[in-house]
């Protein structure tokens, strides 16, 4: 069984043109998947329509196996949670430790755990110092970190992160994608990020490209980015390994395809230094 | 003619129990005509710097000088107007300060603001919308129907049609896919070098400040840290180290090049160049 | 705008911030009706020595609450110029002019701002020791017998403790747009009429369109959540009544006896 299943999902916003156009995909238990497509490409429309946060217009949704529908939209969301980009308007209670609690209300958890519950993961994203701070207090990043705290402690098993460090100084970046890999590590979550980070990119273990409403490639990121023409041509980025080795290459040398920089630079070293 | 701060402080809401320095004692001189980067970590002050350009800010100690304008700590200012008209302030998420029926209004709004009549305030925007790369389809529309890139093109036109001398730009590409961010930098770019716009960034993205800027500001807890010039930064690593920035990428590769026993010249800042320079040791 | 003190929670650590916010809410109305009561200037006298003696003990600073009274000063010099005018009972004390003032003029006129200054002492008293997301779930509980005919409490109290939320964020939002429309030359101080329109609608249609925006996210984020409006949920925050709970209670309670018991009796 998959984390996800997705098959010839539609949807249009404006009866045009088709936002997502016939998508498929699955995305594997306990994987990193990635989503890299340009704004408007429709990715974070997928990532709403996983949550059933929007209406899909035709085909199939199945989270574990669970097929999406508007009656089971509850038991979805016991499954599955998200993490926006804007910090500021996914931060719903007005202290961290209210925030926490507010997805535990709405899963009807026993009172007398919460408390347990918030401080556990208040730990585990390291944010127990600010359990009573309000959201006017804290950085960017300690609002995203609060925010994979109250989705975390739903206990559920499947992470979106829609762009999640995209509003974030280089600091906070940095804190929240080693945040996501140690969930990642430790728990067997299954996640899956929408991103624009090219360095995530090529360490997740699935990419999914999305170009114009519909899937353009998938596969591991070494062999989506042998593909870098067309990458480019879809308005994506490539990894900096990957642009050495296109201009290196150009230039005559014969470098691998390794994703790894000091590797890169002892492969260039050889071919100058040894005449 | 300069863009001068001399010794200036900036504190908000002073005499009150949420009094906060923002900035201390900036003894600070741009050049113009240049690319320069503000850079420096959240709350070191940028945005609240760049404020003082146009008097948005006004310092509570010490004074900036921009061209014939003085603002100086305690006395009134009240050529503010004049100064808004020669330095415009782009600010982040831009997009948010649209507001009129259809574009070609929205980007006339502001040459319209400081007295230029009708007509002409339609052509200088027309100009500016050729400028950011949109259209005459694109006049009559909605602001509110373009997606967010564009947005942001509309809202920077409406700026550059005010025809500034000196622009300021906070973070303009936060948020923006990769090549909607190089799009936006190298139209800046592009204003500096073809039409003499002096232009001030105020960034993160420190990819963004090798590959475009001139020269570098590094702001630190409300000090400046450093002024210099780009190449000179990031040649040198107790600078980024200081700065507490994470170097570019070209910049730690050539880092591991070294290490291996390769010299690379300073100057080899792009992929291209280190490439065709390494193409070229090979053959000997 | 950020500095507003009317209406805005103090973090001290006293006796009435330890209260239960049910106990302080009806405790103010209590009071509230006591003001109104026309027990004289004994009974103010009375209801004033409790009011300030309470701020003392909430640790408040009595300046503070002057700031706060700030606001409320040009509508009571409003009612005290209408009052002079338009009352005509009692003796008659001088003339300017067309202008009579009367005695009963100034008696009635002193009983109003005397009136009006204990409720927003008492008003601030509340606000000042009570944190937003405490008085709204008091207001909530307060609320709760009207459930029964079909008033969704709950969901009015989200959407209060949601707007609690938000407005430092949408100060902050107004301000930044304030500052770029001035950097597109927009005069939000002079000008004339017709160009301070422009400004505010420059001003306001961004505002909405950032506000309808985050409310489409704050929707997804509370809908992603598991939030579905009216269905049952458990609530984290309990509230509990305390001793000092009941003294509050029957101490107010008292005071608002005592005050009919002297407008009955001594007058």
């Amino acid at each position: 069984m998959n984390a996800v299943e997705v098959k010839n999902l539609y949807y249009s916003y404006d009866k045009e043109k088709y936002a997502v156009n016939d998508v498929s995909f699955t995305i594997p238990y306990g994987s990193y998947t990635t989503i890299i497509g340009h704004n408007g490409s429709g990715k974070s429309t997928i990532a709403k329509l996983l949550l059933g946060l929007l209406e899909k217009e035709k085909g199939e949704i199945k989270i574990e196996g669970l097929d999406l529908t508007y009656e089971n939209l509850g038991e979805i969301r016991n499954r599955i949670g998200i993490v926006f980009q804007n910090p500021d308007n996914q931060f719903i209670g007005s202290t961290v430790r209210d925030d926490i609690a507010f997805g535990l209300e709405n899963h009807c958890f026993e009172q007398a755990k919460m408390d347990s519950i918030i401080e556990e993961y208040a730990e585990k994203v390291g944010m127990t110092r600010f359990l009573d701070s309000e959201p006017t207090k804290l950085s960017g990043g300690q609002k995203q970190r609060v925010a994979i705290a109250s989705v975390l402690a739903m206990g559920l098993n499947i992470l979106v992160f829609d762009e999640a460090t995209s509003m974030l100084d280089p600091t906070g970046k940095r804190d929240i994608s080693n945040l996501i890999n140690e969930i990642h590590n430790d728990k067997k979550l299954t996640v899956v990020s929408i991103t624009h980070e090219i360095e995530e990119v090529a360490q997740s273990d699935y990419v999914i490209v999305v170009d114009n409403g519909k899937i353009a490639l998938t596969g591991t990121p070494k062999e989506i980015f042998r593909h870098s023409d067309e990458l480019i041509r879809m308005r994506l980025d490539i990894p900096f390994v990957y642009k050495v080795r296109n201009a290196f290459n150009a230039k005559g040398f014969k470098l691998s395809d390794t994703l790894d920089m000091e590797g890169m630079a002892d492969e260039i070293c050889q071919y100058v230094l040894k005449k | 003619m300069s863009i001068r701060f001399e010794k200036v402080d900036f504190e908000y809401s002073p005499n009150t129990p949420f009094a906060f320095k923002a900035l201390t004692d900036i003894d600070l001189e741009l050049s113009k005509d240049k690319m320069t980067a503000i850079i420096g970590a959240t709350g070191s002050g940028k945005s609240t710097l760049v404020q003082h350009l146009n008097a948005l800010l006004l310092p509570t100690g010490g004074k900036v000088i921009v061209d014939e304008h003085t603002i100086e700590a305690g006395k009134k200012f009240v050529k503010t107007k004049d100064l808004r008209h020669k330095v415009g302030l782009v600010f982040q998420f831009s997009e948010y300060q649209l507001f009129e029926e259809t574009i070609i209004k929205d980007v006339s709004f502001g040459p319209k603001n400081f007295g230029i009549s009708e007509a002409e305030a339609i052509e200088k925007a027309k100009r500016a919308l050729k400028t950011v790369g949109l259209d005459e389809s694109y006049y009559e529309r909605s602001p509110l129907e373009l997606s967010g890139g564009q947005k942001r093109r509309v809202a920077i036109a409406g700026i550059l049609a005010m025809g500034p001398d000196i622009l300021v730009l906070d973070e303009p590409a936060a948020g923006l896919d990769p090549q909607g961010a190089e799009q936006m930098m190298t139209l800046f770019r592009k204003l500096n070098k073809e039409k003499g716009i002096t232009v001030l960034v105020v960034t993160h993205n420190m990819e963004h400040v090798l590959k475009y800027c001139d020269e570098v500001v590094v702001l630190d807890h409300g000090k400046l840290l450093m002024h210099t010039d780009m190449t000179t930064f990031f040649e040198n690593e107790k600078y980024m180290e200081e700065a507490n920035i994470n170097p570019p990428s070209i910049i730690r590769f050539k880092a591991m090049l070294r290490q291996r026993g390769l010299d690379i010249p300073s100057d080899i800042l792009s992929i291209e160049d280190l490439a065709r320079y390494l193409s070229r040791r090979k053959g000997k | 705008m950020k500095n507003v003190t009317l209406g805005r929670y103090i973090p001290l650590d006293s006796f009435f911030h330890k209260l239960d916010p049910r106990s302080k809410i009806c405790a103010m109305f209590a009071i509230l009706i006591a003001i109104f009561i026309p027990a004289g200037w004994i009974g103010y006298a009375i209801i004033g020595t409790v009011i300030v003696s309470c701020i003392f003990i909430a640790k408040l600073q009595l300046d503070f609450i002057i700031k706060a009274m700030k606001p409320m000063l040009m509508m009571m010099i409003f009612l005290f110029v209408i009052n002079l005018l338009v009352v005509k009972t009692g003796d008659l004390l001088f003339t300017i002019g067309p202008l009579t003032v009367y005695t009963d003029a100034l008696t009635q006129t002193a009983y109003i701002a005397v009136r009006l200054v204990l409720m927003i002492m008492l008003t601030t008293l509340l606000t000042a020791t009570t944190k937003p997301m405490d008085m709204t779930l008091g207001i909530e509980d307060l609320l709760a017998p009207l459930e029964k005919l079909k008033v969704p409490t709950h969901d009015i109290a989200m959407m209060i403790s949601l707007a609690l939320r938000f407005i430092p964020t949408l100060i902050d939002e107004a301000d930044r747009i304030l500052k770029a429309q001035s950097s597109r030359g927009v005069d939000f101080e002079n000008g004339k009429f017709g160009e301070k329109i422009t400004a505010i609608v420059s001003l306001i249609v961004p505002m909405f369109v950032s506000c309808f925006q985050r409310a489409d996210d704050l929707a997804d984020a509370m809908e992603a959540r598991g939030y579905v409006v009216g269905a049952k949920r458990v609530r984290y925050k309990t509230l509990k009544f305390h001793g000092g709970d009941y003294v509050v209670l029957i101490v107010s309670n008292l005071i608002l006896v005592g005050m009919i018991l002297i407008w009955i009796f001594v007058k």
